[in-house]
């Protein structure tokens, strides 16, 4: 047998066919709303103070001073100052330095590993999908907060233990979604003719697969992200989280709540700043989700 | 050189339902040569689509293939083959939905290339260029820019037509066709007819057309074979088959399609409905349809035998047969 022949190539008559408008790949970006905008503007204002907290803070945020203890704002203490006399406004803002990247991490990585095994599980099924699913459910099976708790207990207090108990516990959400979509795609007819023209499975499933369901994590994770700063926050504020003295929003919250009666701007603060950063992630997780699943 | 190049014999498709045993294609038998265009019809659920896609194993993890398929990769005659080895090489696919058989997130070129650069080892540059050519051949203008394009920017004819470039990059010998003009217009219909009845005699290409629509399948066919409820019931030359069908459900399905400039237009509609898988009737399975039917056909075994030169039918009455209302 020899090879087929060699197409050859003239004489095809042209078609000539309406062509559609085109919208090129910056259409995703235009079709965004403007909450997206707005939300981005808020995160990244969080990203820029954590970034300049050493230049904009006006004291050590560790700086204690008994003798100015609980002052109230004044010129030189813009919010005042706490129990042990250290400037809250430069707490606030340092305290940006630990939540954000706690956050962060603690819902990218979730989300990055729980994508990877949910498209697994989805695209090779059988034993790859029962090992995996069968864990998940055994993640679940636990009250989420309990098994946070215990793990920090079991690795030591901090921010590292924390983000391994985050990533535990919120993989499995990624994975529901992910492998329900990979299911759905799977059995697309371009799937199904990527296999016909001979592409291995990995290639399949990253080039054909991944990006046809990524969109879902995407939708998702600030949602996340709120949740893991919101779950930071309720930790060090019950005192499992960060420890003292290093400058975290629930901890202050903590530390303010005795004196909120008298000294109110000290916990609240704090509390607003996490207010804050959830709006601005909840805006961009809107927008994404009404651009993308339109 | 000619030579059979695909040959299927006492094809099945079962399905595990529940623990129930369900056999959508039952004993399947065809036989390609190279270069021929052969059409299955059939109405929905007839098993045609299920066949079709057992020969390059694109079926759900729950189904088992049982039969024997031979196909004449690189050698003289047909072979014993298993899927993966006609994968990217001689067989290749087109489906009915354009909207669904390119990828959302590449662009049209990408796609084409990735057969190219897998299966013959070509650099990047050098697939893009031969995505290009194969977009020309397909009659697709200005191919150097909607390569750059992705999928929803082109409209339905052009998409199947990048679907039929993606198929042809692997150059394959034969080229499966999974209704793929029911979900265009009557016009892009009929271009796409016409590109695919000018590749095969230029490329020399065998082609199994799945479809339920005769007047398709009379265009691009040399031969027909008419499956009901998971078998072949009749086979033959196109135009032998339509002049002079030899199964009842042949001639049935033929008198309930419309055809322009009829000089009857009396449709007449088959009785019933198709069987179901779970429990097909005993003997000819179109027996309690038939207008014809008689006591043994209930207790007739199926086999396709020969009532002329190239054709076959399953049915044991043949002569009862009136034709088509001549």
């Amino acid at each position: 047998m020899t090879s087929p022949p060699s197409p050859a190539y003239e004489g095809v008559p042209p078609t000539i066919e309406p062509l559609e408008v085109p919208i090129g790949e910056r259409g995703l970006w235009r079709r965004m709303p403007k909450k997206v905008w707005v939300g981005v503007g808020i995160v990244a204002t969080y990203i820029l103070v954590a970034l300049l907290a050493p230049v904009i803070a006006p004291y050590d945020p560790l700086l204690i001073n008994p003798a100015n203890s609980l002052a109230s704002p004044t010129a030189d203490h813009l919010l005042g100052t706490d129990q042990l006399g250290r400037d809250i406004f430069s707490r606030v803002l340092y305290a940006a330095r630990v939540d954000l990247p706690i956050g962060f991490l603690g819902a990218f990585l979730p989300a990055i590993a729980g994508t990877l095994l949910g498209a697994l599980a989805g695209f090779y099924g059988r034993w790859v999908d029962t090992v995996i699913m069968r864990t998940a459910d055994v993640v679940q099976a636990f009250p989420a907060y309990i098994l946070v708790i215990v793990l920090v207990f079991a690795l030591g207090q901090g921010a590292r233990s924390i983000i391994i108990a985050f990533t535990v516990l919120a993989w499995v959400v990624y994975a529901r979604i992910i492998r329900g979509e990979v299911l759905r795609v799977r059995d697309l007819d371009y799937v199904h003719a990527a296999r016909v023209a001979g592409l291995r499975n990995l290639r399949i499933l990253r080039v054909h697969v991944f990006p046809n369901v990524i969109n879902q994590t995407i939708v998702y994770l600030p949602s996340d992200i709120v949740f893991a700063t919101l779950a930071l926050a309720s930790f060090s504020f019950l005192g499992l989280g960060i420890p003292p003295p290093t400058a975290e929003w629930g901890a202050m919250i903590a530390d303010g709540q005795p004196f909120i009666t008298t000294n109110w701007w000290f916990a609240t603060v704090p509390g607003l700043a996490i207010v804050g950063l959830g709006l601005g992630l909840s805006l961009i997780g809107e927008g994404f989700e009404e651009a993308l699943r339109g | 050189m000619s030579g059979n190049l695909l040959e299927v014999t006492d094809l099945r498709v079962t399905f595990d339902v529940h623990g129930r045993r369900v056999t959508p294609v039952d004993g399947v038998s065809l036989t390609l040569e190279r270069g021929e265009a052969l059409g299955i019809a059939g109405e929905s659920g007839s098993g045609k689509s299920l066949s079709l896609k057992s020969i390059i194993g694109l079926l759900p993890p729950n189904a088992t293939v049982g039969g024997d398929l031979r196909f004449a990769l690189d050698q003289e005659s047909p072979i014993p083959y298993a899927p993966a080895d006609v994968h990217g090489h001689g067989i290749s696919i087109i489906f009915q939905e354009p909207m669904t058989a390119l990828n959302p997130t590449m662009r049209v070129g990408d796609l084409i290339a990735e057969g190219p650069k897998l299966h013959k080892g070509m650099g990047k540059k050098e697939a893009e260029e031969r995505a290009i050519e194969l977009m020309r051949l397909v009659g697709i203008p200005t191919p150097e820019r909607r390569a750059r394009m992705w999928p929803h920017q082109l409209s339905g004819g052009l998409r199947q037509r990048v679907m039929i470039a993606t198929a042809l990059s692997v150059e394959p010998q034969l080229l499966l066709c999974d209704e793929p003009t029911t979900a265009l217009d009557v016009s892009i219909q009929d271009q796409i007819l016409g590109l695919l009845q000018e590749l095969r005699t230029r490329l020399n290409m065998a082609i199994i057309f799945v479809s339920h629509d005769l007047a398709v399948l009379g265009e691009i066919c040399d031969r027909l074979a008419i499956m009901y409820a998971g078998r072949i019931v009749e086979t033959g030359p196109v135009d032998e088959v339509f002049a002079d069908p030899q199964h009842p459900y042949t001639e049935a399905l033929m008198t309930s399609v419309p055809s322009f400039g009829a000089t009857t237009d009396m449709l007449i509609g088959i009785e019933g409905r198709p069987p179901d898988p779970r429990d097909f009737p005993p003997g000819c399975r179109f027996a309690p349809r038939c207008d014809y039917a008689q006591e043994d056909c209930t207790a007739a075994d199926h086999h396709l035998a020969s009532v002329a030169p190239g054709r076959t039918t399953a049915c044991i009455h043949p002569e009862l047969i009136e034709g088509l209302g001549q």
